[in-house]
């Protein structure tokens, strides 16, 4: 035995060295990745995480509105879905502790509105992804002098209703104005 | 001999739940947790869990890893032998899911597909301490 186990073992029995875990919560190092989270406030439902995640933890189901669901019992925690977010609306918090009793328990789930047709109802894009589009625009909109309204016209229609005729001479005309 | 009261039996186990654990083909990576969970610096053993390496001593059978077509039929065995009431949790994401070996030839379904499941603990790996938060929730059901 060398000198420095003897100081070692010397010093265990003077401060102990197991984390007293249960009693008091053990915070993880910087820049652990813990469970992934939504910013049901920042998230426009794109699907870039969906599509990213190489495990398929991320899902996208359309019903009346877009969910996005993700299942910690398939995540690899790699932080894939955080990097490619354009609205740094996922997030890996430092929560470890997820032991559940029933998996499908073991996931995060937000709702995003659907926008709706303006001339058949039907519910077809998410809305903050239209409106974050939108913003974009703003700067050219401006520079060729056309409303804000006017593009929402137009570009709150789905795309069954773009292919009736009397759409497509109204996109024409506008599509001469912009060029 | 008189069997003893259920709930004298039942308080005992929770005084002394002991685990053995069953690697079923993963990445070792939750194997090294869990055998960490139980080192002096995390310590599971101060709450009275040791690591049995026969199925017939362990009262929970922590298993780690996807099930390989391989450990599948030995894994039934294992279970068959853990004597009642027995409760086995699912550590790591390949356990509850498969995650990357889903898609695997050798992949023989998740765990709970092959024999009961009580308590799931995702991670990949999970932390130690979460292991600790995962047997102390499972103690609860015993």
């Amino acid at each position: 035995m060398n000198t420095q186990t003897i100081i070692e073992s010397i010093r265990g029995l003077i401060s102990p060295k197991t984390l007293p875990y249960p009693r008091q919560p053990s915070p993880p190092p910087e820049g652990f990745r813990g469970k992934p989270e939504f910013d049901a406030q920042k998230c426009v439902g794109c699907g870039a995480c969906a599509q990213t995640c190489p495990m398929g933890a991320i899902s996208i189901t359309d019903g009346l509105a877009r969910s996005v669901r993700v299942w910690y019992g398939k995540c690899s925690f790699c932080g894939r879905c955080q990097d490619v977010c354009p609205e740094e609306a996922v997030r890996l918090t430092s929560a470890y502790e997820l032991a559940v009793f029933d998996k499908n328990k073991a996931s995060a789930d937000i709702e995003i509105e659907f926008e709706s047709c303006s001339s058949c109802g039907k519910k077809f894009f998410p809305a903050p992804q239209l409106e974050r589009s939108f913003e974009r625009m703003k700067q050219i909109l401006e520079k060729r002098n056309i409303s804000h309204e006017e593009l929402r016209l137009l570009d709150g229609v789905c795309p069954l209703c773009r292919q009736r005729p009397e759409e497509f001479s109204k996109r024409k005309l506008f599509l001469l104005n912009f060029g | 001999m008189k069997p003893m009261p259920k709930g004298i039996v039942s308080k005992l186990r929770q005084k002394s739940p002991w685990v053995m654990h069953v690697p079923c083909g993963g990445c070792n990576g939750c194997d090294i947790e869990v055998v960490a969970a139980l080192t002096p610096l995390y310590d599971l053993e101060r709450f009275g869990t040791l690591q049995k390496g026969s199925p017939r001593h362990a009262d929970i059978l922590a298993v780690t890893g996807p099930v390989t077509v391989q450990v599948k039929e030995r894994l039934r065995r294992v279970y068959a032998l853990v004597p009642s009431p027995k409760i086995v949790m699912a550590i790591g994401s390949c356990a509850i899911s498969g995650e990357v070996f889903a898609d695997g030839y050798a992949f023989a379904g998740p765990l709970d597909q092959i024999i009961p499941v009580d308590i799931y603990v995702p991670g990949c790996p999970p932390r130690p301490e979460a292991i600790i938060h995962g047997v102390a929730q499972a103690l609860t059901k015993l």
